[in-house]
């Protein structure tokens, strides 16, 4: 069993720090409306008129075309580790943008696919089918875009929920990298059939714009931001440490970890490369504070990667990519806390316990878990308590495995001023909605709640 | 042969006119603004692109046992032992050949090369380039159909491929212009689909592209004459400087988005 | 963070895009119901829209120049210059073209009236481009009477 603890000095130099700062979610979101509007008004300020069923046809096409060209520019922006969107978004928000925008954008291709080629054949009297023989075969780059828009349906099927599961992690997310060659196979063939773009200057510049602005960033943040960190940190496996049974504790050694960048409550994307696991990237968060020459995760074994952690050898290289993660002490305003975790979510929730500027009673974390013994890090999170004057609290199955209620009335109870905490929520999805639910009716603000799921 | 038909002379500087039958086919020359000083440089220029038109025919003509052209294709001859001029041109066709992926051709179907497509042109640039620098003010070399000017303003038409004596549109060039034409109207179907070995089956009556450079316009027009209709319109569209201007074999016409830029009115009275 | 019910937001989404869509298109139809003009099949050339009130260019006597106004083409704009000598269109040709891609393109260029073929003395050209001609052809050609009448 493990135990660190910052001094109370870093506990002092954390409260200086605090500055409440809001999610940017808000503004950005509002700002990828603008510049769908802006994308469509291309095709507004390039079309006189809509006459006949070709043009309905090959209006709504091209309306379809421009939308999805821009929505899968920003499918490849929200992935590309931009840390305005992993550190204040939030890491997990974002994949879930993601998730919805590759949805979106996998519609508007389909449908502009359909509509195009039904508009040219409406408008040539030709049939569908040999009218999407001639745009394949004989049209300026459309046989890469064929092969790139199959590529998307593909990736597309094999992301949903069904299939993903039934996938080992490793292939999915390979495939998954496909999509970067699939857009650069279907960016060509918008400038060079697009009506909008066809012998528009502006129009093309704008386009190039924003797909090199976000292949620049997407080079910059997935390749060359890691690379740097890790030559400038080269982290190792240290030891392993086992917690409880199932439950082990890797301390990773690197150099100048303190300037790692990372906080309390944030996690990193970990690759170890031992056999068996280089060829998995997997995020765990950091469950305990950052020290200058030391990181901990806790992880517990569930899957495949997780249970080969246990087997590291010290002196294994470690590839890290982040800090990665909104839910730090930055997300918020003074006052009281209340931290619930579930499960695997104790790790950061641990992290912050320790870090949290607050004073002596202002700090309550209720940890959730199936049994006694499934309870990680209870040791520490004694001793913390104990020094910070916090309480803790557990809430496990009963004997007869009845499920303890977490609701709003029991809330109140546990602390009658909960609307003026904020409340650091992590854990499963099951856990998460109910808590939140129960947090909602007893009248914590949506604002005060800040939160990370693990469906990454 | 060489015998030049002058124009009295007027208070204006005067036209020089000349016509030359050579390669099987007629060069035509039309040299305005000589002013009366540049006249005898002038003169000597023509005398000298002459001289040169009847030289390439000697090196390139295939219809010539002991031109080089000939020797290279029967192996008599290697490459580096050829003419400066025969190394160029044929660099030229291989570079024309290489950015139209194939559809420009320099060689016989047995491999022999033939780089008739591309000679003429090459030709007409060379003349009327060192009439212009010997001073002629408006230089128009048409050399069998493919034209280059200098200065101007020139008016060149474009031929009707299926009705002879007809015009269907006309060029304004102000400058250096090249507008050359390829099509199977008046030597019958010498251009072939260089991957099937036969007349494309969507062929076109004529190709005009529009350039600055005749050899490039030359090679281009070839190159969408072999392609046939559906292939040569979008890939005309997409080269780069040039324009063009498609007739089809029904009689219909077809021009890129930017050959406005130079199309002029037929008719002015 | 709320749980938003993913079906809903599913119908949603596409409503709002479909909706948007449909309202973009409508809202470019053209006032009246006018100037449609009917599309002829692929490949034929119809005569330019009659419907064209011409822009005044008008000169004296025989060959005025009259640029149309643009006519919305069910393949898009498309502005027509047109020579007029004694009545009749003695040329036409496109001053603006439709800008939409290579097949809206290809078919627009259809869509551009034939002209009535002039004899090159009424164009007053200065040489003609065609197809390599032979020394035969060559005084059969356009060129040759240009030639003979520039050496005159």
């Amino acid at each position: 069993m493990t135990t660190l603890l910052n001094s109370r000095a870093g506990r002092r130099l954390a409260l200086r720090q605090i500055r409440p700062r809001r999610s940017p979610a808000v503004p950005l979101v509002l700002l990828s409306w603008a510049g769908a509007a802006a994308v469509l008004s291309l095709w507004w300020f390039n079309t006189p008129n809509v006459t006949g069923n070709a043009a309905w046809l090959n209006g709504a096409g091209r309306l379809s075309g421009l939308l999805a060209g821009y929505v899968l520019a920003l499918v490849v922006l929200q992935m590309a580790r931009v840390p305005a969107l992993e550190r204040r978004v939030g890491s997990d928000r974002v994949a879930r943008w993601h998730a919805m925008s590759g949805r979106y954008a996998l519609c508007l291709i389909l449908a502009h696919v359909g509509l195009i080629i039904a508009g040219y054949a409406t408008q040539g009297g030709v049939s569908f089918v040999a009218q999407t023989e001639t745009m394949v075969l004989t049209f300026p780059d459309m046989l890469e875009a064929t092969v790139g828009t199959v590529t998307l349906v593909v990736i597309g099927l094999i992301s949903a929920g069904m299939v993903r599961r039934r996938l080992p992690y490793e292939l999915w997310y390979y495939l998954h990298l496909l999509t970067y060659a699939a857009v650069f196979l279907t960016f060509w063939h918008q400038l060079s059939n697009g009506a909008e773009f066809v012998g528009d200057m502006t129009a093309q510049t704008a386009w190039y714009v924003l797909y090199g602005a976000v292949s620049a960033l997407a080079i910059w943040y997935r390749l060359l931001v890691p690379l740097r960190l890790n030559m400038r940190h080269r982290m190792r496996v240290e030891a392993v440490v086992q917690e409880a049974p199932g439950i082990v504790s890797v301390l990773i050694k690197g150099r100048k970890l303190h300037r790692i960048g990372a906080e309390a409550g944030q996690f990193f994307r970990w690759r170890f490369l031992a056999p068996g696991l280089r060829w998995g990237s997997h995020p765990y968060s950091l469950s305990a504070p950052p020290r200058p020459n030391l990181l901990r995760i806790t992880v517990k074994a569930v899957g495949g990667h997780s249970t080969g952690l246990a087997d590291l050898k010290p002196g294994t290289r470690v590839w890290a990519e982040g800090p990665y993660g909104a839910m730090t002490a930055s997300r918020r305003s003074q006052g009281k806390v209340l931290m619930i975790a579930g499960g695997a979510g104790i790790t950061p929730i641990r992290a912050l316990f320790e870090t949290l500027p607050g004073k002596g009673g202002d700090l309550t974390l209720l940890y959730r878990a199936r049994t006694i013994e499934d309870l990680a890090l209870w040791g520490e999170l004694k001793q913390i308590a104990t020094e910070r004057d916090a309480r803790l609290l557990y809430a496990v199955n009963g004997p007869d495995g009845a499920r303890p209620e977490i609701s709003a009335e029991r809330l109140r109870a546990l602390l009658p001023d909960i609307d003026e905490h904020d409340v650091y929520l992590c854990g499963p999805p099951g856990l998460t909605d109910h808590a939140y639910e129960a947090l909602h009716d007893a009248g914590v603000p949506d604002r005060r709640i800040h939160h990370e799921s693990f469906e990454l | 042969m060489t015998s030049y038909d002058e124009v009295p002379s007027y208070d204006e500087p005067e036209p020089l006119r000349h016509v030359e039958h050579v390669m099987g086919t007629v060069f035509s020359f039309d040299l305005r603004e000589v002013h009366d000083a540049d006249r005898p440089r002038v003169l000597a220029a023509l005398d000298g692109a002459v001289v040169g038109l009847h030289r390439v025919d000697e090196l390139f003509s295939t219809y010539r046992h002991d031109s080089q052209i000939s020797r290279l294709a029967r192996e008599e001859l290697t490459l580096s032992r050829c003419e400066p001029e025969v190394r160029d041109v044929l660099e030229l066709c291989e570079e024309f050949s290489y950015r139209s992926d194939g559809w420009f051709t320099a060689l016989y179907a047995g491999g022999r090369p033939d780089p008739t497509g591309l000679v003429k042109g090459w030709a007409v640039e060379r003349a009327a380039r060192m009439l212009a620098s010997a001073g002629a003010g408006s230089v128009c070399v048409n050399g069998g159909g493919d034209v280059q000017v200098h200065g101007g303003p020139w008016r060149v038409g474009i031929a009707d491929p299926l009705r002879r004596g007809e015009l269907l549109a006309v060029v304004e060039a102000h400058g250096e212009l090249a507008v050359a034409t390829s099509g199977p109207a008046e030597r019958g179907c010498h251009i072939l689909d260089p991957h099937t070995g036969r007349p494309p089956a969507d062929g076109l009556a004529s190709v005009t592209v529009v350039g600055t450079s005749l050899t490039e316009a030359d090679a281009w027009a070839t190159a969408a004459c072999a392609m046939g209709a559906e292939r040569a319109r979008p890939w005309l569209q997409r080269q780069p400087g040039a324009e063009a201007f498609v007739v089809t074999a029904e009689g219909t016409t077809w021009q890129t988005s930017g050959f406005t830029r130079y199309s002029a009115e037929l008719c002015v009275s | 963070m709320k749980r938003k019910n993913p079906l809903r937001r599913i119908l949603l989404g596409t409503a709002a895009t479909v909706a948007g869509v449909v309202a973009l298109l409508a809202l470019k139809q053209p006032a009246g119901g006018g100037q449609n003009v009917a599309g002829p099949p692929a490949g034929q050339a119809p005569p330019v829209a009659a419907t064209a009130p011409p822009g005044a260019a008008q000169g004296a006597g025989g060959g005025q120049t009259l640029t149309g106004d643009v006519v919305d083409t069910q393949y898009g704009p498309v502005q027509v210059s047109v020579t007029m000598s004694g009545g009749k269109v003695t040329a036409a040709q496109a001053v603006k073209t439709p800008n939409s891609g290579p097949r809206s393109e290809q078919i627009a260029k259809d869509s551009i009236p034939q002209l009535n073929q002039q004899a090159v003395s009424a164009a007053k050209v200065d040489t003609v481009s065609g197809a390599t001609y032979t020394s035969e052809g060559y005084s059969k050609s356009l060129q040759s009477a240009l030639d003979k009448a520039g050496t005159k």
